[in-house]
């Protein structure tokens, strides 16, 4: 096996390992706790009855995306790097903001300009 | 497990049931106005909660593990893992702050859009009626007629732009 420094590959060669550490079973919890209650927003996304409740759900389903890269980066950190993740969910961040005030601006507006 | 991670695991916890009864309220709430209060908050609180845990799950690479006896102590951590995992937290810090501006900010725009709706009636498919966020009562609220004065809000035309009266 090469000298690669990725953490993907840890993962994989660990993977038939000793059982996880405490540490990891918090975070992979967290990660099942953040689907949850991500598919309790979508349910509300689906059925909302007027477009304010969806956008409203919407945005909420990407704040907690935002967590769960944020908890990906996690599961591996003895061997990763998880800063790469932390960079990917802060501009997870920035787009869902900027992604919610453009669907406001679209449905008043009717245009985006 | 040590002593930072173990509070991480609570804090994580406190973030589950707020992030949990979160979505639980935005599902089960009556009306609009009501669903905007648990979205809000736990936006702000369960991110808030979740992301410190993360933060001491990661300052815990920095304690040095306490030696099994006959072994030599543990040197510490070198000047890479403290710089890689201060840069870690600082990030996460930075999400922190950034979630903590723009949550309560959406969170406002989707409620001033809602109570500006009484004006735009915004069409929805299959229903005639449109949007039925203007149709809520809310408490405390003058109840005059609601008149689109004639403002230039919401028919602007950027193409043919009309001179100031002045």
């Amino acid at each position: 096996m090469t000298q690669l420094p990725s953490s993907l590959l840890a993962l994989h060669v660990e993977g038939h390992g000793p059982s996880p550490s405490p540490a990891e079973t918090m975070i992979v919890a967290t990660c099942v706790v953040l689907l949850i209650s991500t598919t309790l927003l979508l349910i509300r996304a689906l059925r909302g009855p007027t477009v304010f409740d969806r956008i409203l759900a919407v945005n909420a389903i990407g704040t907690k995306a935002v967590l769960l890269v944020a908890c990906l980066a996690f599961m591996d950190l003895e061997h990763g790097t998880p800063a790469f993740f932390i960079d990917t969910s802060i501009v997870y961040a920035l787009i869902n903001f900027i992604a919610t005030i453009a669907i406001l601006k679209y449905i008043q507006y009717r245009r985006l300009s | 497990m040590g002593i930072l991670q173990i509070l991480g695991s609570a804090l994580l916890v406190v973030g589950w049931v707020f992030a949990l009864t979160g979505s639980l309220g935005v599902l089960r709430m009556p009306d609009f106005y009501s669903r905007l209060h648990p979205a809000g908050m736990t936006d702000s609180l369960a991110q808030g909660f979740i992301v410190l845990g993360l933060c001491l799950f990661a300052l815990q690479d920095l304690i040095p593990v306490t030696p099994a006896p006959g072994e030599l102590p543990d040197p510490g951590p070198d000047l890479l893992t403290t710089v890689g995992t201060f840069d870690l937290v600082l990030k996460l810090i930075l999400l922190v702050a950034l979630i903590y501006l723009t949550s309560p900010t959406s969170t406002h725009a989707i409620a001033k859009a809602a109570r500006l709706d009484r004006f735009t009636h915004i069409a929805v498919e299959g229903d005639a009626e449109g949007s039925r966020i203007a149709h809520i009562v809310v408490e405390g609220d003058h109840h005059a007629p609601l008149v689109d004065r004639a403002s230039e809000v919401f028919h602007v035309d950027d193409d043919n732009p009309k001179k100031d009266q002045a």
